[in-house]
Parts: structure tokens; C-alpha cells; sequence
């Protein structure tokens, strides 16, 4: 454990090293973040953008504005990995919104979301049951696009809410809040869809 | 909380694992790498220092502060000449009426007045036990004076009176004499 946390502070080290000489003029040294990192920001925009090619070009073009804005870093702030993250984020979210419409399919009235206990949402959501799973894939489709990545940086990334709040820019207490009102509102979804298809 | 929901939602992870297959699958191009920093050199351009953006509104910011420091000056300045012609206009009134009263105009100098410290003020209150016995004596003086003179004047009328008796008594007697010498003269 010792050893790890040793490596990781030597691995910050040595970035804040690379990323001083990068702004001293050797700029050719950001080849070696953009090789470490590259990786990470294209699964990250993927997520936004399902073509391969156009999630190429975003993740270059996130790249590109993270060297453009290297001086902003600041590491008392954030690890420079999270930083990327939120660069690479709003690139993809720009790019997604200039070339997708928001899809809603369902909508969820107030009320609905009054009326559905929590235990019942704990119930749907946990469910691994074959045809629940796959509505739910459709029901998370069906929700906006940084509401689906805050999910994927939740459950899929287990990232805690600090970083995620780094990295989509809004305070810890909105994305707890968040968190649980796309809860109910997947589970109505669940439920309307479940209806429809007359299950 | 993190801890406490990582059992729970399992169906919604698995949902979420599947969605996100195809993106993990997905991979970079193997010139990506070059592709990328062609493009950093083409654009030739160097990382933002934040510090001249910085800099930059620190100028402006002071600028700002200058003009409105110097327009508020401008304004007192503008204040003080107009209350100043005010008080010079009050002025001419009144040494011109002053003026019209006297039949004479009245050319007042303006003066400065200095504010004595407080040292001379208490030499000042102390001031007026010796003039006033500056001004007895004074008046004693004016009266000794005044005496002399009244006794000067008496002397003088009763010198000049006395004169007169002399002159008056030697005519007499120069007269009574030369009766006399006219008598014997006639007796002769």
C-alpha cells in the first residue's frame, strides 16, 4: 500500500516536472502525456460519441485544448488525470450536442416522482433479471447526456462524488441530489416501458 | 455513501457495463500520437500563460481606478472654484455697498489668516493685567499732563495781568511826573 501511495506521489512528481518543461517551451514532451492519457479520454468520449472516428477526432481535440490551457492546471485543485477527464467531458459534450438531439422519450411528471417510494426504486434498480437489464440500457438512453455520464462515472467508473463534481464543474451536494432523482426517474421509466410493452 | 451503495443498483451496473462495452473496445489509430502533435506545431502555437491575461485586467482594473480617480478630482476641483466665485462675488457686494455708503469705493486686500498656536493664546490671556494697568497709568499721565497745563495757563494769565498792572502803574507814575515838571516849570 505504502509502495503504491510512494508511486503514485512519484508519478504526480514527475508530471508536474513534465507539465513545467512542456510550458517552458519543449513542447514536443506532451507526446508522452498524451500517450499515458489518450487512452482514458477516448473511452470517456465514446461514451458521448459512439462513431470510432469522430471519437478520434473529439479525443485529439480534447488533447489539443488541454495543452492549449496547460498553464490553468493547478494541482492543489485536482490530480492532472481528472483534470484531462473535464476537459475531455465538455469537449465531447460540445461535440455531441452540435451533432445529436437530446432524445426524451418518456416524459416524467412530478408527481410521478412523489408518489414512488424509495424502496420501490431500490427493488427495480437492482434487479439483474435479463429483460430488466435490457430496459434499463433503453431507459438510460432515454436520459439526458451529462445525466448519463454522471451514471457511468457513478457506477461504472467508481468515482466518488468530489472528483465527479471536478470534473462536470457543479458542487457535491447538487450531484447527491442529482444522483437519486435519476434513480426514481429511471425507475418510472422502468415501470412505463414494462406498460407499454404490456408485461 | 459510497460504500453503502456500492451492493445496491446492481441491475442498473450491468445495464451501464453493457452500454459501455462498445466504448472500451474502441482504440486509437496507431499515428494518433503524431497526427496530434502535427497539429500542436501547426498551430504553432505555445500553452496560454494565464499570467498575461492576469496582467492583463490587473492593467485594465488599475486604469479603470485612474480615470475615476481623476474625474472625482476634476469634480472637487470644479466644486471648490465654483464656491470660491461664490464667496468672491459675496465680497464684491459687500465692498461695493460698503463703497456706496462711504460716497468712497472700498478696496479690500484679501488677507491670510494664520491660526496662532495655543502657547501665545495663554501669553495673550495673560495679557491684560498690564495693559490695563498700562492704561491707568496712562491715564494718570494724561491727567498730570492736563494739570501742568492748566497751571502753565494760570501762570501765564497771571503773569500776563500782572505785566499789564506794571505797565499800567510805570504810566501813572511817568504821568504823575511829568505834571509835576510841568508845574515846577510854570512856578519857575
Amino acid at each position: 500500500m505504502k509502495k503504491e501511495s510512494g508511486n503514485t506521489s512519484e508519478a504526480i512528481q514527475d508530471e508536474t516536472m513534465l507539465i513545467r518543461r512542456i510550458l517552458d517551451g519543449q513542447t514536443g514532451l506532451f507526446r508522452l502525456l498524451a500517450r499515458r492519457y489518450a487512452g482514458q479520454v477516448l473511452q470517456m468520449v465514446a461514451r458521448l460519441i459512439p462513431s470510432p472516428e469522430e471519437a478520434e477526432d473529439t479525443t485529439q481535440d480534447a488533447l489539443l485544448e488541454a495543452f492549449q490551457s496547460l498553464a490553468r492546471f493547478d494541482a492543489r485543485q485536482a490530480t492532472f488525470q481528472t483534470w484531462l477527464m473535464r476537459i475531455a467531458y465538455h469537449t465531447a459534450l460540445k461535440h455531441y450536442r452540435r451533432h445529436h438531439k437530446e432524445v426524451c422519450m418518456v416524459e416524467v411528471e412530478q408527481r410521478w416522482l412523489d408518489n414512488i417510494t424509495d424502496t420501490e426504486t431500490d427493488v427495480l434498480l437492482d434487479d439483474t433479471a435479463a429483460d430488466r437489464v435490457a430496459l434499463m440500457e433503453k431507459a438510460i438512453g432515454m436520459l439526458k447526456s451529462d445525466d448519463q455520464m454522471l451514471l457511468t462515472l457513478y457506477y461504472f467508473d467508481n468515482r466518488s462524488i468530489r472528483e465527479i463534481a471536478c470534473i462536470m464543474e457543479h458542487d457535491e451536494a447538487y450531484f447527491r441530489s442529482r444522483l437519486q432523482w435519476i434513480r426514481k426517474r429511471l425507475a418510472i421509466t422502468i415501470k412505463t416501458l414494462e406498460r407499454n410493452e404490456g408485461r | 455513501m459510497k460504500e453503502d451503495e456500492i451492493s445496491r443498483d446492481q441491475g442498473l451496473r450491468l445495464a451501464l457495463q453493457r452500454r459501455n462495452e462498445a466504448a472500451g473496445r474502441m482504440m486509437l489509430s496507431e499515428d494518433f500520437a503524431d497526427r496530434l502533435m502535427q497539429r500542436i506545431d501547426a498551430q504553432k502555437t505555445k500553452p496560454r500563460h494565464r499570467r498575461t491575461w492576469l496582467y492583463a485586467a490587473i492593467g485594465a482594473v488599475a486604469a479603470c481606478m485612474l480615470l475615476l480617480v481623476h474625474h472625482i478630482n476634476n469634480n472637487e476641483e470644479a466644486k471648490m472654484e465654483c464656491s470660491l466665485a461664490v464667496q468672491k462675488a459675496a465680497l464684491r457686494d459687500v465692498t461695493m455697498n460698503a463703497g456706496k455708503e462711504n460716497k468712497l469705493p472700498v478696496v479690500m486686500a484679501e488677507t491670510s489668516v494664520a491660526v496662532e498656536p495655543k502657547q501665545e493664546r495663554a501669553e495673550r490671556q495673560t495679557r491684560p493685567r498690564g495693559k490695563a494697568s498700562a492704561a491707568k497709568r496712562k491715564s494718570r499721565s494724561d491727567e498730570h499732563i492736563t494739570k501742568l497745563l492748566d497751571d502753565a495757563d494760570k501762570a501765564f494769565w497771571q503773569a500776563t495781568v500782572q505785566c499789564a498792572m506794571d505797565i499800567e502803574e510805570t504810566f501813572l507814575q511817568d504821568e504823575e511826573q511829568e505834571e509835576t515838571e510841568y508845574e515846577t516849570e510854570i512856578v519857575i
